[in-house]
């Protein structure tokens, strides 16, 4: 078995991680996109791939075969789990605030650049007397800003006494560890904080640094202070190159393109492709102290990971028999690759990737992939059982499809903490995800005698499966339009999110649904 | 690595994140819990979800805590406590001074009977999720019988006869190889500030709306359980304050209080809400967004009020400074509420004693081991979100196993 991880990155987040993982012998590949040449004496023995693009990622977990360009040649590596530890990138906020870069009007980064070199300059801000440093003014900050911020201004107090420095800002971010002291301290230190509610700065660049005009919120005074540097703050995105790997290995991404989705239940270095991990600003932006606590998690992730590779194969994963067509549809929709290609054409689940939510099964036109819990047998038995007999007063009967994860937890939390009681007529039929029910179950729990039938599934963004309550979603809606069009009352199926940790509104919700059903009264599919 | 043991002491989010990692490696983890029940004050949260998910991790605290009570291989005590900490060749023997399980957990089925029926004030106590088993457990300050009266009505109702009262508390010696102190926080109590916190039924505190919220969905009057429609959140209660030395941002309360102000005014579009805080904190990855579209449904004001007065229909007055109008302003609340800070766990000072531990100064244990053998997880090293906390505890995690190898 290949017992290899590869390592995206050139940085100290991509040393940090292989360091790690090489005290858990594990053998390590580190693929530059650039050139690496300052290797850390650690990693002197590391194979290391300079100017590699990766181009294709094929397998799973165990067993995935990376191809990258370089320099024009195909190279391919082989390796049992991936750990996306690129840098981030920066980028000033000039724009935000009107201004050009310029000799006195420099980015965060450059100043502290300067800082550092201060050291071995004579006078590296000669004819400076005051700084303004421009942060989160229309646009929110962060405290991983805010520290470099406070840093600066104590080195810059140490190096050059005499430079008066000004903070602007409007929530000022202390929201980090040891801020709120570090503040204190810079104020201590003779840096001046201005802070902004309802009004703006105006900020305009001059020949030696910048004038600022703005109104003092609590005196109402206009005032004018005229900087000779202005420090701008800087915002975090990740490398065009990070945003190609999450491209090429079809990971999950946020909002702003980070190897990670801003899902909870990807915590702390997951992504949706076990064997895959992502580390430091690979997956968001970070303090030096955030850069090693991911650098531990990820490679504890990976440790855990080899520890089940070795143990016996899961039994309970998915599985393709022969039915299958090869029509590649359970490919497209497994939210977790966990469905290879082998030679010949043939598709298989890769056990140790299979997370067991059903999609696959649910897709497959021909029915060729078996899941314990999803199969129409035991779904269908499910809807079947407890089913009521007709009863002088009508007590509507509901079948609400639930979610393993969340609204059939809710559910039982609803039972077990005296929450509102819920409806004598009502049956839970727990899946996988809630995402596998469409319109062959709706119809089936119609055809069992049910006067109204729920699918609760999670709230968007907080799906397992990443989209498997979307699907919910979809489907429900294809089969409310169907249910409409044969002249079936729609409003006896509806869709609704639900958490685990939500028994109150479990009950609110099916005890509404009953009572609509009650004034709809009994279905007319009941025989 | 299999015949070592972990002491994880404390059962929030942090410590049973760090169990469960532990078991994934192999690792025997034993968890000890203070209190009746696993779970910290992170399994207390309510979802915040309007439709979407607004990253909490509130879930996840109770996906955490059903792994772990469904996992055989990791050993929990609760109402126990570290009496103290010897060497013997290498390992460490800890004792533990345990309060028996009243409830016998093999026996309970959570029924909830002798909750219904105990005479004393909270003298069962009830779980805050379906996970934690007993779902009930006795809090003998409170009991009757251990007040010196004759009552055994819980032991009566009992179906199962699964309540005992007749034990006494016992010592546990367990040899271990490392710990890991995941000992939680407390959570400011906000007895000294001016907001008539405990004097006003209608002043809560945040950790209290969340509870409110996870067992009714909806914000009410304690007074009356009316649903409240005008409704004051007040930040940095307790922290960012000189004055009591806790100079620290206590990180969660922006986004506890911005979350439940959003649920609250989605699900109940006719409450007014009014946001008192001194620089709006992140809270996750897309807060520019997030704090975008909360600002729309409250209304803000940066100034912490003066003072809580009751108004004579029992409605709370609330005095803020204005800066634009440079005069006092009051405003009209149905339910106030303090975001109190996180501060160092109440008992952080007896277990760094026994544990030979030197706390930060500000209380709250370091991030980085102080001493041999020992890790910090979670908010005993200072506030933290849950997402925090879980990376928190990988990384000790990380640094235990490490550490076994070399002993």
């Amino acid at each position: 078995m290949i017992n290899k991880t590869l390592i995206f990155g050139s940085g100290p987040s991509a040393y940090l991680v292989a360091e790690k993982l090489i005290l858990e012998d594990s053998e390590i590949i580190i693929a530059a996109h650039g050139s690496i040449t300052d290797i850390p004496a650690a990693l002197e023995k590391t194979e290391i791939l300079n100017n590699a693009d990766l181009i294709a990622c094929r397998g799973a977990i165990g067993a995935f075969t990376f191809t990258f360009d370089q320099n024009g040649k195909t190279l391919m590596r082989e390796a049992a789990y991936a750990v996306i530890a690129e840098e981030g990138e920066r980028y000033p906020n000039f724009d935000e605030y009107g201004l050009n870069h310029g000799e006195r009007i420099i980015a965060l980064s450059t100043f502290k650049t300067v800082l550092t070199d201060a050291d071995n300059q004579s006078e590296p801000f000669s004819g400076i007397s005051a700084i303004a440093f421009l942060t989160g003014l229309g646009k929110e900050s962060d405290p991983v800003i805010l520290e470099e911020i406070m840093d600066s201004c104590l080195r810059l107090k140490s190096a050059c006494p005499h430079i008066r420095s000004y903070i602007l800002t409007e929530n000022l971010k202390v929201g980090g560890a040891g801020l709120e002291l570090k503040y204190r301290q810079t104020k201590e230190a003779g840096a001046i904080y201005m802070k902004f509610t309802h009004t703006h700065p105006e900020i305009l660049p001059a020949e030696n640094g910048c004038v600022i005009t703005f109104t003092d919120e609590i005196t109402g005074d206009r005032c004018r202070i005229t900087p000779d540097m202005a420090v701008v703050d800087e915002r975090f995105k990740p490398s065009p190159y990070a945003k190609q790997l999450a491209r090429v290995m079809e990971l999950e991404t946020d909002a702003l393109g980070f190897a990670q989705s801003d899902n909870v239940h990807r915590y702390i270095v997951a992504t949706n492709r076990k064997g895959i991990v992502t580390a430091g600003p690979a997956r968001m932006f970070q303090t030096p102290a955030d850069y090693i606590s991911d650098s531990d998690n990820a490679a504890l992730a990976i440790t855990s990971l080899k520890i089940r590779m070795k143990s016996p194969l899961p039994d309970d994963s998915a599985l393709i028999n022969n039915r299958c067509t090869q029509c590649l549809t359970c490919l497209r929709v497994c939210p977790f690759h966990a469905i290879q290609i082998q030679a010949g054409g043939k598709l298989n689940v890769a056990p140790q990737a299979c997370e067991c939510c059903g999609l696959c099964t649910a897709e497959c036109p021909e029915h060729a992939i078996t899941l314990k819990g999803c199969s129409a047998a035991e779904i269908t038995a499910q809807i079947r059982s407890d089913v009521p007999l007709e009863e002088d007063v009508f007590t509507p009967h509901l079948v609400a499809f639930c979610c393993e994860r969340s609204a059939k937890q809710a559910a039982e939390m609803a039972l077990a903490m005296n929450m509102p009681s819920l409806p004598s007529g009502l049956r839970i039929v727990a899946v996988p995800c809630a995402g596998i029910i469409g319109l062959e179950y709706i119809l089936s729990a119609f055809q069992s005698q049910a006067d109204g039938v729920l699918v609760l599934t999670c709230h968007q963004g907080n799906c397992h499966s990443g989209c498997g309550n979307i699907s919910a979603h979809d489907k429900v809606s294809q089969a409310s339009a169907f249910l409409e069009t044969v002249g079936f009352e729609k409003e006896r199926l509806k869709v609704k999110t639900l958490a685990a940790n939500m028994g109150h509104d479990f009950a609110t919700i099916v005890n509404d649904f009953e009572k609509q059903i009650s004034n709809l009264g009994p279905s007319g599919l009941k025989r | 690595m299999e015949h070592k043991k972990i002491l994880i002491i404390g059962g929030g989010v942090a410590g049973l994140s760090a169990a469960l990692a532990l078991e994934q490696l192999g690792i025997k983890a034993s968890i000890v819990e203070k209190t009746g029940f696993l779970g910290g004050h992170a399994i207390q949260y309510a979802c915040k979800a309007t439709d979407q998910c607004v990253k909490c991790g509130a879930c996840v605290v109770e996906e955490k805590l059903k792994a772990v009570t469904e996992n055989p291989d990791i050993r929990i005590f609760l109402n126990s406590q570290i009496k103290n900490k010897a060497q013997n060749n290498g390992r460490s023997v800890i004792t533990l001074n345990r309060q028996p399980d009243y409830i016998d957990p093999h026996k309970c089925t959570d029924c909830g009977q002798c909750y219904a029926q105990c005479p004393g004030k909270g003298a069962i106590e009830q779980g805050f999720s379906p996970n934690n088993h007993p779902l009930y457990a006795l809090n003998a300050d409170k009991c009757l019988r251990f007040t010196g009266q004759d009552c055994h009505i819980c032991e009566d109702v009992c179906p199962e006869k699964a309540i005992d009262l007749n034990q006494q508390p016992y010592k546990h010696i367990c040899e271990i190889n490392a710990v890991i102190v995941a000992s939680g926080f407390k959570a400011f109590e906000p007895v000294d500030k001016p907001y008539g916190w405990q004097v006003f039924d209608n002043v809560i505190t945040n950790l209290e709306l969340e509870r409110m919220l996870r067992r009714q969905s909806i914000a009410v009057r304690p007074s009356d359980g009316l649903p409240a429609r005008r409704i004051a959140f007040i930040q940095c209660v307790g922290s960012r304050d000189a004055t009591l030395n806790h100079l620290w941002c206590s990180k969660v309360c922006c986004g506890s209080a911005l979350r439940m102000a959003r649920v609250i005014k989605t699900r109940h579009p006719e409450s007014e809400i009014t946001f008192f805080y001194m620089d709006a904190q992140n809270s996750g990855k897309d807060f520019e967004k997030f704090y975008a579209a909360v600002q729309n449904d409250i209304h803000e004001i940066r100034c912490l009020p003066g003072d809580v007065y009751q108004t004579s229909d029992g409605s709370l007055q609330v005095s803020h400074f204005d800066q634009h109008d440079r005069q006092s302003v009051e405003h009209i609340f149905d339910l106030v509420v303090l975001s109190v800070g996180i501060t160092p766990g109440s008992d952080s000072g007896k277990l760094a004693d026994r544990l030979q531990l030197k706390p930060e100064l500000t209380g709250f244990f370091s991030a980085s081991p102080t001493q041999l053998g020992i890790f910090t997880a979670g908010a005993a090293a200072g506030p933290m979100t849950i997402e925090d906390a879980i990376a928190s505890a990988g990384q000790a995690v990380w640094q235990t196993v490490q550490y076994l190898k070399t002993c």
